[in-house]
């Protein structure tokens, strides 16, 4: 299974290695409002045209708009394009 | 991803159909099993296609049972399909291979040479020759072409090339000549010479810097003529040579004739153009059209093209384009007065072409005589120029 690790350790955080790259936190990267990338996403909890639900270690994104396709997915990173209207985050973390 | 989507291409994929409840379950197992999907579309709730490699495929059965889901093929891609779909068309393989084989035997010829030239003097179809009895011409091994033993033997055979460089790019050979230049005949300044005419002419004036003038002025010398001996006498020095300058101004004549008939025929052309086109293989002409021409009296210009694959590859085929242009012949009657002035305007075309210097002319005289059926002009020219090179005496 993939190990959850939320964490920089002290050397990673003096070298600035990314935080994506070294721990699980997903990144998001939105292209105008037509593609949006997830690295570091856990799984796709429900796929509509119209919404995308896609779980993260921290959270689940909620992505609301239309037409909406999963351009590319493979273990880390998924790609959605489409028309996008309402991004909502939903942390699962329990402070 | 690009590079994955590259792969795709290049190992083949598939475009697939999934049709279940859980399709998003779906999703996460591919994400589970590393299968790399692309280009995911949903149609409607339990209806998706998507993209996936052809090695991915057979991992998707285990997936599909497990979900409930049905997968189908669309449509296959890339090249091991591609291929697959040409391995049944045999005639098909055996003409490309023909053709990338006889690529490959032309690529091994020369098909062109390009000559370039700086210099005025020296001519193409000279240095062709010269390259043909060397041992580079069109059609020959390109392996057997040694040049520097080419640019060697040419050298030593003609001394109008100052330097010379022979490329093979693909099938083409650019051949650069830059031409030598002629080095004057220096005399040197101690050496004795005399001045000799090298023009007929009549003597103007002469004044005799160093040495003799051995004409005087209402002489009429010809080619060759000795006119300032390079040599002194004095009463009590004796006969000494030296270098004798000075200058001579002769007036020269030029004559030219030009002939013009009462009756001449003219051609013009029309300005009616058609164009046809012939291929030449090895002199193996291959006409392109059926009729000869449409037009009575016609002049053509052929053009000859090289055909070319790539910049630098030539193939031993030549298209020739002919132009047919219309040309209309009509008579032109001269009177006597309109068949001298038209004698005289070419002779004097003719001879302006000689002279350079316009300013010098000093007398000008037109002898018409009448014939039959046209007229002959002859005009002379009196031009004063300055006459006379150095030559050196021989003992």
């Amino acid at each position: 299974m993939i190990k959850i690790k939320k964490t920089r350790n002290k050397l990673e955080r003096l070298l600035e290695i990314p935080v994506e790259v070294t721990t699980n936190i997903p990144k998001i990267t939105l292209i105008g409002f037509e593609q949006l990338m997830i690295e570091n996403y856990m799984g796709v909890i429900e796929y509509e045209e119209y919404l995308v639900k896609i779980n993260t270690s921290i959270g689940i994104i909620i992505i609301e708009g239309n037409k909406m396709n999963l351009n590319q997915i493979n273990e880390n990173d998924v790609l959605i394009s489409g028309e996008i209207s309402k991004i909502y985050l939903e942390s699962t973390e329990e402070e | 991803m690009i590079i994955k989507r590259l792969e795709g291409y290049f190992t083949g994929f598939v475009n697939i159909h999934v049709e279940g409840y859980f399709i998003e379950r779906f999703i996460n197992m591919c994400r589970i099993q590393k299968i790399y999907l692309w280009d995911i579309e949903k149609k409607n709730d339990i209806y998706l296609t998507a993209n996936i490699g052809i090695r991915d495929f057979k991992k998707l059965k285990k997936i599909a049972k497990k979900t409930k889901c049905k997968v189908g093929i669309d449509r296959k891609k890339g090249v091991p399909f591609f291929l697959h779909r040409y391995k049944k068309r045999k005639i098909f393989l055996i003409m490309m291979s023909l053709i990338i084989l006889s690529l490959l035997i032309l690529s091994r010829f020369v098909w062109n040479i390009e000559i370039k030239i700086t210099g005025d003097a020296l001519k193409e179809e000279e240095i062709l020759k010269s390259l043909n009895e060397n041992g580079l011409f069109i059609g020959e091994n390109k392996s057997n072409i040694d040049v520097k033993e080419i640019i060697n033997n040419i050298r030593l055979a003609r001394n109008d090339i100052a330097w010379m460089g022979i490329e093979l790019k693909g099938t083409n050979a650019i051949v650069e000549v830059v031409e030598a230049e002629e080095k004057p005949e220096i005399v040197n300044q101690d050496e004795y010479c005399n001045i000799v005419s090298d023009k007929e002419g009549k003597i103007m004036k002469i004044n005799a810097n160093t040495g003799t003038a051995m004409v005087k002025p209402g002489d009429v010398v010809k080619e060759g003529t000795l006119l300032i001996a390079g040599w002194m006498e004095g009463k009590y020095t004796g006969t000494r040579f030296v270098r004798a300058t000075g200058e001579i101004e002769a007036s020269v004549w030029y004559t030219e004739k030009a002939t013009v008939n009462f009756k001449e025929t003219k051609v013009e052309k029309t300005g009616k153009m058609e164009k046809k086109y012939a291929i030449n293989i090895n002199n193996f002409r291959i006409n392109l059209y059926k009729r000869l021409s449409n037009f009575e009296k016609y002049d053509t210009i052929y053009a000859t093209k090289k055909l070319k694959l790539f910049s630098n590859f030539y193939i031993p085929v030549e298209l020739i384009e002919c132009n047919n242009s219309e040309i209309k012949e009509y008579e032109i009657n001269y009177t006597e007065e309109e068949a001298k002035e038209e004698a005289k305007r070419r002779a004097e075309e003719k001879l302006n072409q000689k002279i350079t210097n316009k300013d010098n002319i000093n007398n000008v005289t037109v002898n018409y005589t009448i014939k039959d059926e046209a007229v002959e002009a002859e005009v002379t020219y009196e031009v004063f120029e300055n006459i006379g090179t150095n030559e050196k005496i021989v003992f």
